[in-house]
């Protein structure tokens, strides 16, 4: 290496390039927008494993349901819910996945849990919120949550609400924010969904 | 000038729209580039490849809110680097840059130029190497490095000066060794 020591590094350094091959799959990661799994599933993994255990210790119970006429709404939701959760999902989702793809995912999650962790489920009443193209605030409708005088069953039991804006594992408060929640990122690619990114609020 | 304006302004529109294709096309041109700079500061490929997945992340998030779109070469650049810095930081002391790095050596003395090189400025200190990936592998401006990294302008050139003085020391310690 001579003197000009700078002006060499600068030629190496400038020189640096990415693997082809490598960027030619970023590029098709960007196109599906679905990331490979290497870096997501075990966060998704996580994140559904840490709402099941909360779940568990909260003694709550993950409600499951699956059935278009249980999409319809039974009650209203009050503004201020609305906006909360309206708040959630801008916060954190904004990316679609079709309700029976999510279903798939959760499906598979809370079978793996179950089968290392039998009596985490054993009795426990699962429900599913399938909503399709549907909002947050019509699911919580769908489920009752929000009705006049605040005491529908729906209230006080966690809610796993899957949305055109994602799956939330929701403990509901009266009128109050989620307490545990799992708010991810899915994108659908043609017939199989790809987990984009997952998250946890807690 | 005015077509390239149109077709970014068409293709921003498209991944707004949901158009992964859109936004593949859209993003194409600083791949590699991002993917290079985020091997070098984290010193990883596979690590640099996780960074550049997660700007792809925020940049899809981030794209229907985004105020200036026509800026978005330089806004995925930033989170490419600031994404790199944080994993940086969380791994250090563990950085080592492959030799496959390296490009086919012409000569044994320049290879080993080469290799000496790439091993001091992995080396160096997360920091030292985000400032120089910056100004060296991807040009970036002084002003606009001082603004990524929330420091003077004066303060960019005065580090860069010693990081390329530690580089300097590093790369002496490899030849001798």
């Amino acid at each position: 290496m001579d003197d000009n020591f700078e002006s060499q590094f600068a030629a190496w350094i400038g020189g640096v390039a990415a693997d082809p091959m490598e960027t030619a799959r970023l590029r098709e990661d960007a196109a599906g927008i679905g990331l490979r799994p290497r870096a997501r599933i075990p966060r998704l993994a996580a994140a559904v494993a840490t709402g099941v255990l909360a779940v568990a210790v909260s003694g709550i119970v993950l409600v499951w349901l699956n059935t278009a006429g249980l999409m319809s709404p039974v009650g209203q939701t009050s503004g201020s819910q609305t906006d909360q959760f309206t708040t959630s999902i801008a916060g954190g989702l904004d990316l679609e996945i079709t309700a029976d793809e999510v279903a798939r995912l959760v499906t598979a999650h809370l079978e793996a849990t179950k089968q290392q962790n039998a009596p985490l489920f054993d009795g426990v009443e699962v429900d599913i919120v399938s909503v399709d193209a549907m909002t947050f605030a019509d699911a919580l409708a769908s489920r009752g949550e929000g009705e006049a005088g605040g005491e529908s069953t729906g209230m006080d039991r966690p809610v796993w609400l899957v949305t055109a804006n994602g799956p939330f594992l929701t403990q509901r408060g009266r009128g109050s924010d989620p307490i545990i929640g799992i708010s991810g990122h899915y994108i659908i690619e043609d017939s199989t969904a790809q987990t984009l990114g997952y998250g946890i609020n807690s | 000038m005015e077509r390239v304006d149109m077709s970014l302004r068409e293709l921003i529109a498209g991944a707004r729209s949901g158009s992964g294709e859109a936004f593949a096309t859209l993003v194409e041109p600083y791949l590699g580039r991002a993917l290079s700079a985020a091997t070098l500061i984290v010193g990883s490929a596979d690590e640099g490849a996780d960074v550049v997945q997660e700007s792809l992340e925020s940049a899809w998030r981030g794209l229907p809110k985004s105020r200036h779109p026509e800026a978005f070469g330089m806004w995925f650049r930033r989170q490419v680097v600031r994404n790199a810095w944080k994993v940086a930081r969380r791994r250090r002391a563990t950085t080592s840059i492959s030799d496959s790095w390296m490009d086919p050596i012409d000569h044994i003395e320049e290879g080993l130029s080469r290799r000496n090189l790439a091993r001091a400025f992995s080396s160096l200190g997360d920091a030292d190497r985000v400032l120089l990936t910056l100004r060296y592998h991807l040009a970036v401006p002084i002003a606009e490095a001082a603004d990524l990294l929330g420091i003077p302008e004066g303060t960019v050139q005065s580090r860069v000066h010693h990081a390329i003085e530690r580089l300097r020391a590093a790369y002496d310690a490899e030849e001798r060794a």
